[in-house]
């Protein structure tokens, strides 16, 4: 808990000892253009968190499906399910994203904008990884629970909504919270295909103010601000579950 | 159960004095057979006691039973009527009468199988209400007046966790009442317990097995064995060695092998 807060004074000290104290005779450290473009980034906040909010609905609701595929070993879209995962894992979301910007049009013969590509993308890349974090969760759940669930007449997803996805999730609650700060930041990225979310506005206002160490520097901040408190709640889940759940 | 008047019945207008039947029961796991052409039939509302050493099977005739598990050869006939037949699913069936079937089975495990996310009640009532399609207010009617005769009428809103584990087993026996059960499957179910808590459980299977319930008892207290059952089968090596009224098995087996294995267990 000390440690992040040690951390980041340490970051505002270094960052206000630049301040008072030029580092080289060319870089004259300017915090004001950070007040001037504020809300321009503001402006780019609010479309990063429309993409994640939506990507985390999408790709969490996705990946549930997907991992109850693989777990119930669904016949012919169980493989697909795999090349599925795997594919997305094993390569570059930038390139996830040009991929379905460029191909979509041309696969389906649409236009869609850039800004559902983006959703697109990012709703499949978490749902990869979200069905991974289901899947492990779905398998801890003990054989005879199942077994219980079935003699006492459940049907098969009544046995998911009662049973097992409900434990399920508070097996993994902590690994898809940190799965949703991962697929904020990651969000970042939509910013190659023009859309114009927190990093594309930080990078704009960089470029043109030529001041790209002060406004990268709020802009991380800013993404700082809003994710820490998610993995510090994942921490101490963490801890609060290893101490109080026990199931079985 | 069986001798308050319900309407939840799923064998209303069937024989009298029907029957659990297993017939020629079979069972492969790869190469190793782990049931060999076990028979086994006997009357509703008695209570059999199924011993033998670990390994002898015991378990996994209670989970044919209960449905669970797909065997190679035989028949499980209830009430004069095919039930599960030995193949490639098991299922005698499909269709509303092998549900019906299926849901007049119930099974009682050796791990606590509440689920753990609900409380007691709720554990109890999620039958009745998703599956017998009762409403909210009738089950947990019923619900209460279980839990009151298995003891646990203080710990409705308790989550499992907070129960002990002969708690949690008479809860979990709560729950196969519930469902109005024609035939209850006890699998080993107070050999995970401390034991000073195995007496309140079996308390509870006694009072049952007095009440008229069908049970079919697989258990490692011989004591109960001896005592509460109607009748004993001894199990070994997959097979059903010898069985009888348990006056008879426990002073006089005929067999070589129940006499060792009760010479090793009563002493």
């Amino acid at each position: 808990m000390r440690l992040p807060i040690l951390l980041l004074a340490v970051g505002c000290t270094l960052l206000s000892g630049c301040m008072s104290s030029p580092g080289g005779p060319e870089y004259q450290w300017d915090p004001t253009v950070v007040r001037d473009y504020l809300p321009v980034l503001v402006g780019g906040l609010q479309l990063t968190l429309f993409l994640t909010v939506t990507s985390l609905a999408g790709g969490l609701a996705f990946g549930l499906v997907v991992a109850m595929v693989r777990v119930g070993k669904v016949w012919v879209l169980n493989p697909i399910a795999i090349a599925y995962i795997e594919f997305v894992r094993a390569t570059p979301l930038l390139i996830q994203l040009v991929w379905i910007y460029y191909s979509l049009p041309i696969i389906l013969n649409i236009q869609i904008p850039s800004l559902w590509a983006a959703v697109i993308g990012l709703t499949l890349n978490l749902g990869a990884f979200a069905a991974e974090a289901f899947r492990s969760g779905l398998r801890a759940i003990p054989r005879d629970q199942i077994d219980a669930a079935d003699v006492l007449g459940l049907r098969y997803l009544q046995r998911m909504q009662y049973v097992v996805v409900p434990q399920a999730f508070r097996i993994i609650f902590p690994v898809l919270i940190s799965l949703s700060v991962t697929a904020f930041k990651d969000t970042a990225l939509v910013s190659t295909l023009g859309i114009a979310d927190l990093m594309y506005q930080g990078q704009t206002v960089a470029s043109q103010t030529y001041r790209p160490l002060e406004i990268l520097s709020a802009v991380a901040l800013i993404y700082f601000v809003i994710a820490f408190p998610f993995t510090t709640l994942s921490r101490r889940l963490e801890v609060h579950m290893a101490r109080h759940l026990r199931t079985g | 159960m069986s001798s308050e008047p319900h309407d939840l019945d799923p064998f209303a207008g069937a024989a009298p004095g029907a029957d659990v039947e297993l017939l020629n029961v079979t069972k492969q796991f790869g190469r190793h057979t782990v049931l060999k052409d076990v028979s086994l039939t006997f009357r509703s509302g008695v209570t059999v006691a199924v011993i033998g050493p670990s390994g002898s099977g015991k378990s996994t005739l209670c989970r044919i039973v209960a449905g669970l598990e797909p065997f190679q050869k035989g028949t499980v006939r209830l009430d004069g009527h095919d039930f599960l037949r030995g193949g490639l699913r098991g299922r005698a069936a499909h269709g509303p009468d092998y549900r019906r079937r299926r849901l007049s089975v119930g099974m009682v495990f050796q791990s606590s199988t509440l689920f753990p996310q609900m409380t007691v009640l709720d554990n109890i009532i999620l039958g009745p209400q998703k599956v017998l399609k009762l409403s909210r207010s009738t089950a947990i009617e019923r619900a209460v007046a279980i839990l009151g005769r298995v003891g646990l009428g203080e710990k409705l809103r308790s989550f499992p966790a907070h129960l002990s584990g002969g708690q949690q087993q008479r809860a979990a026996i709560a729950r196969e009442l519930a469902m109005d059960r024609r035939l209850i499957l006890f699998d080993e179910v107070t050999s995970a317990l401390d034991p000073e808590l195995v007496h309140d459980v079996l308390a509870v299977m006694q009072e049952l097995a007095h009440g008229g319930l069908t049970m079919l008892v697989v258990t490692h207290e011989m004591t109960f064995a001896r005592t509460v059952s109607d009748e004993v089968v001894f199990m070994d090596n997959g097979s059903v060695v010898e069985s009888g009224p348990p006056a008879e098995l426990f002073a006089r087996p005929k067999m070589m092998r129940t006499r060792s294995f009760l010479d090793r267990v009563l002493t």
